[in-house]
């Protein structure tokens, strides 16, 4: 992996990355953008960590991927054939996302609603959201009158991650500033064999998980390498507030980098396990979870780390899982977030199993953020949040961290814990 | 810091009057520190002293526990402590108990704050859960001086108004109360560090401590079901079009009944799902595939169950909490008791 971290972005004549700095000829994007005409109108607009800025809408964000070399492309099965990735050279335009904010015209219901993702680049929400640390392309699309919401979310995605890439491939012919090599080397056998366990959502449409350019479906859990994730091979479509985890951290799960860092040093990362939650009924929960753990115990796995994506229905997949392991004598670690709210002594789960006596916590959502007007919204001023209440986005918002986007991520990585009082 | 002023609450073994063949010994007020009150005042130093003793016999606390409350509260009123400690009474049942409902009485009363200390299995740990602070300390009074210390590094912050640290940090028991802390540390190191003490055996300290569910059995069938009264109840979110309770798509504690007397089955619209956690294009479509009125009309129709009980029972279980609902479970339960109803049905999304 070539990394370009960017220190800088700015509109300009021309899109060049140089240095750190990445320009943007925002009407040459503005070009790739409508190439298809799939759109009403886009517009980009910039927005960086510490700025006066709220970002409303936001569906995905990207860090800008692009293949030099290697058995397949990025994003594959969206950008090119899908062909095993993992292999080869990857350069990446480190530290920045390309961030799409959008609605939709067509009715929503149930689960199938696109629910609100805010962004603060500075005050006191930023730290519940993802990205309010990553420097900020924005895609702003106006959908087509007569499209459907699957088609608009499907262009949104499409173009997205093409711009992405496309930007990611200005550096294809100059030296990154740091190299890492990620490789499951064989290292010294006593060590503990340790997978991880990646449970991501999959439910209907504004609920998606993509592998290789196709929704998870029904399919069984699988085996992955950490590296076909690096590369893209995996791509979010969950529109759920504070759930939802953004194509930028499937590329970039923190446990994928942990275990990577302590690969030979006090364990041996044998692989991971990607599966799909809010399976259908409880036999094929009791399936998908048995199915994790025989795949681990191929893997002669000692040891679980798990993390997941979902809510209540979700959170029973994961949690036969880890009994599963457990039955298996492997140890597992789950990472969950607790329902219960902040300060109160509501039941923190929604489920759980006896052989659960090793939990990771990030935290309950629910504790109340006071957020201060921003000099600038990208997106709706007018948004509603989760339960239908409407809010203005220019003004202050008294909203709860959960209305943040990828809050459960943001928890995670900013080191947030329940802990009894 | 200004000096805290402590009242201290002893049973008579701890002032040294005697076991069990004093447990009958009556209240006494001590102007003087005594017993484990020494060490107490020692530990305090120049931090404050223990300005009272109050003593009682076990079995006088229950004889007599609301006359004590009475003149304890005067006493209190007179030399209006900052702070009584009750105990610690470690693994001592009677007197663990006494400290808590001592404890409860001064604390409702606004008296002046209060902490004790016991051991884990002490029964008084159950009554003093959620309203009064208590320190965690081993089984008997070898753990006079660590459950001392304790109980005064608490105590100090409490009287400043200092907040605590959590609950396995300070060393006192959960009040079942959670809260969210920001570490240094984010969740994946902690996950991999605590699965490798897992994995080698080594001891480890989950982040979140379960609580264990009720169990619940599954009633007797129903034993004549041409008798029965079959009702249902739903958690699928499913109102009147102009939802009249206000139930909102999660976490909610509302719930409503609504009935469909004189309806053969239930035709689009009369009915719709405000629940956000699943697809609800097709219950809107046709409410009978949450509210399965048609089917049991059916049965009713050929006599196989008694009649249909014509309201049924909704709420939305979309991310509810536990006490929530089951407080609604509750109220459910008395609601369809009341109407004679023998059998419930709950579908569930």
């Amino acid at each position: 992996m070539g990394l370009f971290p960017v220190e800088n972005i700015v509109e300009g004549d021309d899109t060049s990355f140089s240095d750190g700095l990445l320009t943007v000829n925002f009407s040459q994007l503005r070009e790739i953008a409508m190439e298809e005409g799939k759109f009403e109108d886009v517009s980009f607009h910039i927005a960086l960590p510490g700025d006066s800025i709220r970002i409303t809408n936001v569906l995905d964000a990207v860090e800008p991927i692009h293949k030099i070399s290697g058995n397949s492309c990025e994003f594959p099965g969206f950008l090119g054939p899908a062909r095993t990735t993992g292999d080869g050279v990857t350069h990446k335009l480190s530290g920045m996302c390309v961030l799409s904010s959008t609605y939709f015209l067509g009715p929503q219901t149930g689960i199938m609603t696109c629910r609100e993702g805010i962004i603060d680049m500075s005050g006191p929400g930023a730290k519940f959201c993802t990205n309010s640390d990553t420097l900020n392309l924005v895609i702003r699309f106006i959908p087509l009158s007569d499209s459907t919401n699957i088609e608009h979310d499907d262009a949104v995605r499409l173009v997205t991650l093409r711009i992405s890439s496309w930007l990611a491939s200005l550096t294809k012919d100059i030296s990154p500033k740091e190299t890492k090599v990620f490789e499951l080397t064989d290292v010294d056998p006593t060590l503990p064999k340790v997978v991880y366990v990646d449970q991501v959502m999959h439910q209907a449409p504004m609920v998606q998980t993509f592998m290789y350019g196709k929704d998870l479906g029904d399919s069984l859990p699988t085996l992955i390498h950490p590296n076909e994730m690096f590369d893209g091979a995996v791509v979010g479509g969950n529109y759920k507030t504070s759930q939802k985890v953004p194509t930028y951290l499937h590329c970039n799960k923190p446990l994928i980098h942990e275990l990577y860092g302590r690969h030979g040093v006090d364990l041996n990362f044998v692989g991971m396990i990607l599966t799909r939650g809010h399976r259908d009924n409880q036999a094929l929960k009791e399936r998908s979870a048995q199915y994790v753990a025989k795949l681990a115990k191929i893997l002669h796995a000692d040891g679980a780390v798990l993390s997941f994506e979902g809510g209540g229905n979700s959170s029973v997949d994961y949690w036969l899982t880890v009994q599963a392991l457990e039955q298996k004598d492997i140890s597992a670690v789950p990472i969950i977030y607790e329902v219960g709210r902040p300060g109160t002594d509501e039941f923190p789960l929604v489920y759980h199993v006896p052989e659960a006596n090793s939990i990771v916590s990030k935290g309950a959502n629910g504790d109340k953020v006071d957020a201060p007007a921003m000099e600038k919204v990208i997106g709706s001023k007018k948004i509603f949040l989760y339960g239908g209440q409407e809010f203005d986005a220019c003004g202050n918002l008294k909203i709860t961290n959960s209305d943040y986007y990828a809050t459960e991520w943001a928890l995670d990585i900013n080191g947030f814990v329940g802990k009894d009082f | 810091m200004k000096e805290i002023r402590i009242v201290h609450f002893l049973n008579q073994f701890f002032v040294g009057s005697g076991g069990e063949e004093m447990a009958d010994e009556p209240l006494n007020f001590h102007e003087e520190e005594i017993g484990p009150g020494v060490l107490l005042n020692k530990i305090l130093g120049s931090n404050g002293k223990v300005v009272g003793t109050i003593s009682c016999g076990d079995n006088y606390f229950f004889k007599n526990e609301n006359s004590i409350f009475e003149k304890i509260n005067e006493y209190l009123q007179e030399i209006s402590p900052d702070l009584l400690v009750a105990g610690p009474a470690f693994n001592a049942g009677r007197y663990g108990l006494a400290c808590a409902n001592l404890c409860k009485e001064i604390s409702e009363k606004n008296l002046c704050k209060v902490i004790t200390g016991m051991y884990e299995e002490n029964p008084g740990v159950d009554v003093a859960k959620g309203s009064v602070l208590t320190v965690q300390t081993g089984p008997s009074a070898g753990d006079m001086e660590s459950a001392l210390d304790t109980i005064v590094k608490i105590s100090l912050k409490l009287v400043s108004g200092e907040k605590l640290n959590s609950a396995q940090e300070e060393g006192y028991f959960p009040s079942g109360v959670r809260y969210n802390i920001q570490l240094d540390t984010p969740a994946s190191p902690r996950a991999v560090d605590l699965l490798m003490k897992k994995v080698k055996g080594d001891p480890f300290v989950s982040e979140l401590i379960v609580p264990v569910l009720d169990k619940v059995e599954p009633p007797e069938p129903i034993s004549d079901l041409k008798k029965a009264v079959i009702a249902i109840a739903s958690e699928g979110g499913m109102v009147p079009p102009d939802n009249p309770h206000k139930i909102p798509g999660s976490r909610t504690n509302k719930w409503g009944m609504y009935s469909f007397s004189g309806k053969k089955e239930l035709e689009q619209d009369s009915f719709i799902s405000i629940h956000g956690g699943f697809n609800t294009v097709f219950v809107n479509e046709d409410p009978d595939r949450i509210i399965p009125l048609d089917a049991l009309r059916v049965f009713e129709g050929r006599g196989e169950i008694g009649k249909v009980y014509e309201d049924f029972l909704s709420t939305c279980g979309n991310g509810g909490a536990f006490g929530h609902m089951q407080e609604i479970g509750q109220a459910w339960a008395d609601e369809l008791k009341k109407g004679g109803v023998t059998g419930v049905i709950l579908p569930a999304t």
